[in-house]
């Protein structure tokens, strides 16, 4: 079962190829590599051919536009953590991203394409309303991240299409509250991850992001929910407190597996809530007290 | 397509870097690639096409290669043993980055490496004794 | 004042290791060499209707049972013969070897086993897969007419009477879960025909064990397999049994095919197939008088043994030993069973039974301390035991306990009493300490009666002493310390000693590597061994002094009523961990360690600081950490992604101190230390864990899951078995 190997030279190449045949995307191979792992000494069980593109340029760079940051989708972590104009929440979700070795190869582009309801990245980004941009041989398109991820390893990326790159506005963090629940400190995968940011001014909520992740099929975002917190200030946020806090509660869907419960899930998507509404917005919108 | 581990321990014979999981886990396969650690056996050899490859085979023998094994083997860092040439490199990787790292980057910085013997004490004090030499002969 | 022996030195295996020198298993190179692959069974417990054997490529072979010599046995020889090489009609766990593919490429193997595998039909039987299961004889007995592998008791005083006359009777129920072992080296060995005899290269505790285990299959004398054992990426009890379950297929293999086979488990299949420890259920019915006093305890051990023996019996006894802790009792009854189930054996894991013993019994003193309103340590205090008490199998203590000194110690470094104080209950922080015991070396007569062990220095013509012993290297540290101990004795630097020989063939059998025994009985049997050849190093030519194990005389033992001294002495151990609760996830933060040992006499103070290091953070991943589930027969954690085990960055520093208490039948004193270091972590953490969440707590491992369910109130486990007249649980003070 020797999967064929494809190395494009350009972009526009690997668009070709990717319009003319099936073949399956490959940047840092972490997530592929370690599903279709055999035993030492043995090929990966993958029958599709296989396309990689973590050497290609046009898809490792970063840069800013306007107030916005364009991330290659095939730019390693270390090198987006690194970066002096990436969001700091996003900084800390790597940070706490499996660890060194991994940060090195993998990519934003693998953590949406393996559309893990648990993944890490990819819940901050939904916090940061950052688009995917799309792209096939007849043209580029943006999609707000939320859409591209449509259920547990699944999206809507065309047979054609690969992604190119993440779109963050910039801006968008004035605050920010992210807190990963892992299997243990360090080189975890996560129970559960919780991702919020916004901006404030005079004292009252602006744009405002709320992800949860592995609670659910796919990250959990609301925004009706939020549009009711906008323009709130501390004390209508604590008015609506509770009417929140049911409100995501009842969007979250969360499962038993090898790695938590439905249960410690929900509870913790609770306390998180809480800590979020309680403490985090509060002393944002209030001021130090 | 071949894990990287696969050809640089059978096709090179560079057996130093050991198999522990086979899925990114433990880091007993770490080697450097353009003087960045990863982990081996998740990497198709094709990813490596036209990049520097750094084994222990290699680090070894430079001077902060044995400051590493000094450190490692003085005060305990080392027991069964086969986690320890992956953490090496790891380490090697860590002080070519950041020469005079505080306890918790050490821990951080080897947080992918798991050793089930030690429990990272001695490995962590082995690390500053290797930065600090490193510092003191270069100076 | 320090003996000079205790001075740390260099690890002699230090720099080889670093420097990624040393070869292991996987390493080695041999010409023609074949792979082999394990073909399993996919139910838990099932009949074989039909194999529908699917065919074979040229040159691979498929080994089964019939492929067993006529002399030779289809089973894997451990305490007992029950567990067989390959199933050939009833299969009793998932994952049991059912045959062994043999041939040149590793991708045609991959796909033949899934062709195997998958062409086999089971009529599938109902599966017993937990202790509740096991012992409620689910889908029928799997062992015997009752599933127990072993029911023992062991009893001192009148406990009956004693119990009926408390005035207060206190029960508690408490369960651990499996651990696996996660050396980072797999399973590994190859077996190949050297000079006419099977020959087995395996990363091995025990290779006295592997060569038992196959020339019983085989039908050979001992004599005429060898068994080499290779650099042994970590063992932890893992590598002590299980290497002869895969030994001894590749060995039939080998008789057969004439070439060398090499097998190694991919980490997925070592998760998934390889033994664990005992999951544990131990009850326990304490009574008291009208002071508080503890006159009676019953205590009801159950451990999960999974499908076939191994050496669960023996795990069980040093369970049931350790169920009363470091205190003393008047009157004891303890009963423990060895529960078979449909799960893969379950077998020796550092501590061997102790630590879940040890975890029981300490947690009952703190609730015991709750309910009758006293401070934890005051009870314990109360009843420790001291030189010269009876133990509860009415052997005695000969050493001094020094664990009052040790406590003192701990306390105060922790700042434990201050800290204790000022915490409150249900507050989010804890600290808890606990106290503890580990007999060295093999259960009662072990010793004598089973290992015999005998070791041999050899002179060699050029003047160096070289030890012949069967004892090895796994990380532990013995090929420093068996050097230092002989080099000591003769007065040399320790780098003259050779010690280099693990050949069944050229080496006497001084046991296995395991039970804490290597330094304090076999290290012994060097030391005595050296002492006859001081002052002959300079005669000329090669010759050999031997020494053979003798049982001290003041000590008894009765097999069959577990009657006598159990132990020849103890390593003793002080634990103190402080945690935080995270009141948002449940997570608990360990915020220190302190540690106090009598390990005898340290033979190397850097090889003792690494086994207290290493066996505390292993102890922590068992306390807290490393869950490992089971459905259906299956391990829903069998990745080492979801089966987590510490890394750097989960536990802090250790801090240690050792009290010297030189124990005369050890070498320069030394007492067993391999173990000890594990067993008392998860009760100062499950006592910290108490404080900080104000209620009791029965289980390990005790996840941010299991935390979250105690705090909310929704655990029934720990309530359904309370009586009447014991305390209710403390209300939840952290609800948020
Ligand atoms: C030890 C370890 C720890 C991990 N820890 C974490 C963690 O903490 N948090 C976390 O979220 N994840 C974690 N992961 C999962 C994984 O590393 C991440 O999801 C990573 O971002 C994947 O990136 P990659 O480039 O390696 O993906 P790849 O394996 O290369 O690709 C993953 C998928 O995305 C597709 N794909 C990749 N690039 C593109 C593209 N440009 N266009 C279209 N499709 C594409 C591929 O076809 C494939 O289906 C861990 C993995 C390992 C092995
Ligand atoms: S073997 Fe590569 S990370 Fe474990
Ligand atoms: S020394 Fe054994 S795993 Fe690290």
């Amino acid at each position: 079962m020797s999967a064929e190997w494809i190395r494009p030279r350009t972009l526009q190449e690997a668009l070709a190829i990717r319009s003319a045949r099936h073949v399956r995307p490959l940047a840092g191979a972490t997530d592929l590599y370690v599903r279709y792992r055999g035993i030492a000494g043995t090929l990966p069980a993958l029958s599709e051919a296989v396309m990689y593109i973590g050497h290609l340029n046009e898809l490792t760079a970063i840069s800013v536009h306007e107030h916005q940051l364009r991330i290659g989708a095939a730019a390693v972590y270390t090198d987006v953590a690194a970066h002096p104009a990436t969001p700091g929440i996003l900084k800390n979700a790597i940070a706490e991203l499996g660890a060194p070795a991994l940060r090195n190869v993998g990519t934003l582009g693998g953590n949406i394409g393996n559309a893990s309801p648990a993944a890490d990245a990819v819940c901050t980004l939904y916090a940061l309303d950052a688009q995917v941009e799309l792209a096939s041989l007849g043209g580029a398109r943006r999609v707000p991240i939320d859409a591209v991820i449509t259920g547990p390893g699944q999206t809507a990326i065309a047979e054609d299409e690969l992604i190119t790159a993440i779109l963050v506005p910039l801006g968008y963090d004035s605050f920010s509250f992210y807190r990963k629940v892992g299997t243990r400190r360090a080189n975890a995968l996560s129970k559960l991850a919780f991702a919020a940011c916004g901006e404030v001014e005079d004292y009252t909520l602006g744009h405002l992001g709320v992800a949860i992740a592995a609670v659910g099929p796919t990250v959990i975002r609301s925004r009706e929910l939020e549009e009711r917190m906008r323009g709130a200030d501390g004390r209508k946020i604590a008015n609506l407190r509770n009417e929140l806090i049911a409100g995501y509660l009842a969007l979250v869907a969360p499962i038993s597996d090898q790695r938590s419960t439905a249960q410690y899930r929900r509870w913790v998507t609770e306390n998180l809530l809480i800590e979020f509404l309680d403490r985090c917005l509060p002393s944002n919108l209030n001021g130090p007290q | 397509m071949r894990r990287l581990l696969d050809v640089l321990r059978e096709d090179c014979g560079l057996t130093a870097i050991k198999e522990g999981c086979g899925e990114g886990e433990c880091g007993a396969c770490a080697i450097l690639i353009d003087g960045r650690v990863v982990d081996s056996c998740i990497l198709p050899v094709g990813a490596a096409q036209g990049r520097e490859i750094e084994t222990l085979e290699s680090i070894r023998e430079t001077a902060r290669g044995r400051l590493i094994v000094d450190g490692l083997s003085r005060g305990g860092g080392v027991q069964c043993g086969f986690c320890t040439p992956g953490i090496a490199v790891t380490i090697e990787a860590l002080l070519r980055e950041n020469p005079n790292p505080s306890e918790y980057e050490i821990r951080d910085g080897i947080s992918g490496n798991l050793c089930r013997c030690t429990g990272y004490q001695q490995i962590v004090e082995g690390v500053l004794y290797t930065a600090a030499e490193t510092r003191e002969r270069s100076r | 004042m320090r003996h000079k022996i205790t001075r740390e030195v260099e690890r002699v295996d230090a720099r080889i290791k670093s420097r990624g020198e040393l070869p292991y298993l996987a390493d080695y190179e041999f010409e023609d060499r074949l792979y082999a692959r394990v073909v399993r069974s996919r139910v838990a417990r099932g009949t074989i209707t039909a194999r529908n054997t699917p065919a074979l490529p040229e040159h691979y072979h498929y080994i089964t049972a019939d492929d067993i010599p006529p002399e030779g046995k289809n089973c894997v020889r451990m305490i007992q013969d029950d567990w067989p090489a390959f199933a050939e009609h009833e299969v009793r766990y998932y994952g049991e070897p059912l045959g062994l593919l043999v041939g040149p490429d590793r991708d045609t193997l991959a796909q033949l086993v899934e062709q195997f595998e998958s062409a086999v039909e089971y009529r599938e039987h109902e599966a017993a897969v937990t202790i509740d299961e096991g012992l409620a004889l689910k889908g029928g007995p799997v062992h015997g007419s009752d599933n127990l592998f072993a029911d023992l008791h062991t009893r001192k005083g009148d406990p009956e009477g004693a119990l009926k006359r408390s005035a207060r009777v206190i029960e508690r129920e408490f369960r651990t879960a499996y651990q696996e072992h996660v050396y980072i080296e797999p399973q590994a060995l190859v077996g190949t025909r050297e000079n006419g005899m099977v020959t087995i290269y395996i990363s091995t505790q025990c290779p006295f064990y592997v060569r038992k285990a196959v020339s019983t299959a085989l039908g050979l004398p001992p004599d005429d397999v060898a068994v080499v054992q290779t650099a042994t990426g970590g063992g932890f009890g893992g590598k002590e049994n299980y290497p002869d379950v895969v030994a001894v297929p590749v060995a039939i293999a080998v008789a057969k095919i004439d070439r060398p086979i090499e097998l190694i488990l991919d980490r997925m299949e070592d998760l998934k197939y390889t033994s664990k420890r005992h999951p544990s259920r131990v009850r326990y019915r304490v009574g008291l008088d009208e002071t508080e006093r503890i006159i009676a305890v019953d205590v009801d051990m159950v451990l999960e043994a999974g499908a076939y023996e191994s050496s669960s019996r023996v795990v069980l006894q040093r369970g049931m030993f350790s169920s009363n802790s470091v205190y003393e009792f008047p009157n004891v009854h303890v009963r423990g069973r060895a529960v078979a189930t449909n799960n893969v054996p379950s077998d020796a894991f550092r501590g061997f039974g102790a630590p879940q013993g040890l975890f029981a019994a300490e947690m009952l003193m703190t609730q015991i301390a709750r309910v009758i309103g006293l401070d934890e340590l005051t009870l314990k205090q109360q009843h420790l035991l001291k030189q010269g008490s009876p133990t509860l199998t009415n052997g005695r203590i000969y050493e001094e306990v020094k664990l009052p000194e040790m406590l003192e110690h701990v306390r105060r470094v922790s700042g434990y009493d201050h800290k204790r104080a000022a915490y409150g209950l249900g507050l989010g922080r804890g600290i808890g300490i606990s106290l503890f015991k580990h007999g060295s070396a093999f259960t009662g007569n072990g010793e004598q009666e089973i290992i015999k062990a005998r070791v041999r220095i050899r002179k060699r013509a050029d003047g160096r002493p070289e030890l012949l012993v069967a004892n090895v290297e796994i990380g532990q540290g013995v090929l420093t310390t068996f050097r230092k101990i002989v080099a000591e004795v003769l007065d040399i630097p320790y780098s003259e000693v050779v010690y280099d020989n693990h050949n069944t063939s050229q080496i006497p059998d001084s046991g296995p590597t395991c039970a804490s025994r290597s330094v304090a009985i076999v290290g012994y049997l060097l030391q005595e061994a050296a002492k006859k050849l001081k002052g002959r190093l300079h005669e000329p030519g090669e010759f050999e002094v031997e020494q053979v194990y003798e049982h001290p005389a003041h000590l008894h033992w009765d097999a069959e009523s577990l009657n006598g001294d159990a132990y020849p002495s103890y390593a003793w151990g002080v634990n103190c961990v402080e945690v935080e609760v995270d009141r948002v996830t449940y997570e608990v933060n360990v915020v220190g360690v302190w540690t106090a040992y009598d390990v005898g006499r340290a033979i190397d103070e850097g090889v003792i600081r690494g086994q207290i290091i290493g066996g505390a953070i292993q102890g922590l991943g068992y306390a807290g950490l490393e869950k490992l589930e089971n459905a259906r027969g299956r391990f829903l954690q069998h990745t080492m992604a979801d089966y987590c085990i510490p890394t750097s960055l989960d536990y802090p520093n250790v801090d240690y101190a050792l009290f010297d208490n030189p124990y005369p039948y050890g070498p320069f004193g030394a007492k067993g230390a391999g173990e000890v270091v594990f067993d008392g972590i998860a009760p100062a953490f499950g006592s910290a864990v108490q404080q900080a969440i104000g209620c009791e707590i029965a289980q390990l491992p005790l996840t941010p899951e299991y935390i979250s369910e105690r705090v909310h109130g929704t655990d029934r486990t720990v309530h359904t078995q309370r009586k009447t007249h014991t305390a209710e649980p403390q209300p939840v003070a952290s609800s948020p």
